[in-house]
């Protein structure tokens, strides 16, 4: 009985809140421990799920927040024509290199794209995607770049940890060596 | 080659509309390796340099015979393949001793390209990745955050209170009772110049007018463009005629001679 009163509760901040909102954030306003909302949660959102509604809670950006299926977009985009135009692949690129190597300055960036990456940065920065977290000690004390919470949003990931993993996990210089000489004595 | 520039036929070869460019975009000469070595399905671990770097270059080649800009990371990278290979090509020093021949063994002259190069397929399929996901996250829609007086966003008056708001619109009020702005009569017309500069003129009529003398030391600024702009028009209307006779000579103004039919 109580349990249900705080889930109704949580869903109706859910609903008013328009932006995800943390289990932390919850059980604050709630007083209730972290672990009974994140049980609380799930269940709510396991019965949004299983009665098939038009709208579910998702867990996006370090928080849950409800959103519509995706099946009902291009109704949505009838009613509203959003706007949000793709990313070039210039700044995707750069994008997915400041997401996994953050905080990175944009020589760091340019060294792994080979080329220059301001009118990428300008744009990402435009977006919101990502932002200044800080400056580089040393010579000319460099701006740190990293992602936002819109960059989180807009790209459904949980937190960063939820990235696509890098493949061919970064190989060390000793494991480039060893390849390299492999393939000679193969040659051989 | 991705670059297939082909003359129609029949066509003048001067003109830009002869070619018929297909030209895939790359982003910029990693990428541009990359797709060179998964064309030719090499192995990234072991590039035949002296292959792929004639493959660049005849690339590079092609974008300058179609006049395209060549981003000057293109021109570096080509460098750089040029110095690997001919570093390949050198023969390698005699071998001292054991010990830096296992040294030895371990340097590639290509080790660094090659580390760059999948450093970069990394972050470009990471990058092919995150589309995909922003493509699918693009579909599925949620709320804007309410705006409305429970708003935690800071509000953009904040630390003003009524009073100050209705200082500031009297000061806005006041402000607008103020001494209309004035604008200067014009007192010299280019007209009456123009008058005043022939009627100087005709009586100099033997000597000329010197030019000088059109500016007097009390006339005001005003007047003194105004003189040259009526000096300027009589000249072009072909009244007068302005000659100088050296180098910071006196300027002499005459009246021109009418011919009178």
């Amino acid at each position: 009985m109580f349990y249900d009163h705080v889930k109704r509760i949580i869903e109706g901040l859910l609903f008013i809140a328009g932006e995800p909102l943390s289990a932390k954030k919850l059980s604050e306003m709630l007083e209730m421990d972290e672990e009974n909302i994140l049980l609380l949660l799930g269940r709510l959102m396991d019965e949004y799920h299983k009665s098939e509604r038009g709208i579910t809670i998702t867990a996006v950006a370090g928080g849950y927040q409800f959103c519509t299926r995706p099946e009902i977009a291009p109704y949505i985009e009838k009613m509203y024509k959003p706007q949000v135009s793709a990313l070039s692949t210039a700044a995707m690129e750069t994008l997915s290199i400041i997401a996994f190597k953050q905080p990175v300055t944009r020589l760091e960036v340019e060294a792994i794209r080979g080329v220059k990456v301001d009118s990428a940065l300008h744009t990402l920065l435009d977006r919101k995607l990502i932002k200044e977290v800080g400056r580089k000690e040393g010579l000319g004390r460099p701006i740190l770049y990293g992602t936002t919470s819109e960059f989180l949003r807009q790209f459904g990931l949980k937190d960063l940890g939820d990235l696509p993993s890098l493949t061919d996990v970064c190989l060390t210089e000793q494991e480039v060596c060893k390849a390299l000489s492999e393939n000679e004595s193969v040659a051989d | 080659m991705p670059v297939k520039p082909s003359a129609k036929s029949g066509m003048p070869s001067n003109s830009d509309m002869a070619y018929n460019v297909s030209l895939p975009v790359f982003e910029g000469p990693l990428d541009l390796l990359l797709h060179l070595i998964d064309k030719a399905q090499l192995d990234i671990y072991d590039i035949p340099i002296a292959m792929i770097a004639e493959q660049y270059l005849s690339y590079i080649r092609s974008m300058q015979h179609l006049d395209m800009e060549i981003a000057s990371e293109f021109l570096v990278m080509a460098a750089t393949l040029l110095q690997i290979k001919s570093r390949m090509l050198l023969p390698q020093p005699p071998k001292l001793s054991e010990l830096q021949e296992a040294e030895d063994a371990d340097y590639d002259p290509r080790q660094e390209l090659v580390q760059r190069l999948i450093e970069y397929r990394q972050f470009k399929q990471a990058a092919g990745e995150l589309a995909v996901q922003q493509r699918l996250q693009m579909k599925v829609f949620s709320r804007q955050p309410l705006r409305g007086p429970w708003n935690d966003q800071p509000l953009p008056l904040e630390g003003l209170s009524l009073d100050d708001l209705f200082t500031a619109f009297i000061a806005v009020l006041q402000g607008q009772e103020e001494v209309p702005a004035m604008i200067e009569r014009e007192e010299y017309t280019v007209k009456d110049k123009m008058q005043e500069i022939l009627r100087r003129v005709r009586i100099k009529a033997d000597n000329g007018l010197h030019f000088s003398t059109l500016f007097g030391y009390k006339s005001s600024r005003s007047e003194k463009i105004t003189s040259f702009l009526a000096l300027l028009e009589l000249m072009r209307m072909r009244l007068i005629i302005v000659r100088q006779t050296g180098r910071f000579g006196e300027i002499m103004l005459q009246l021109v001679v009418q011919q009178q039919d």
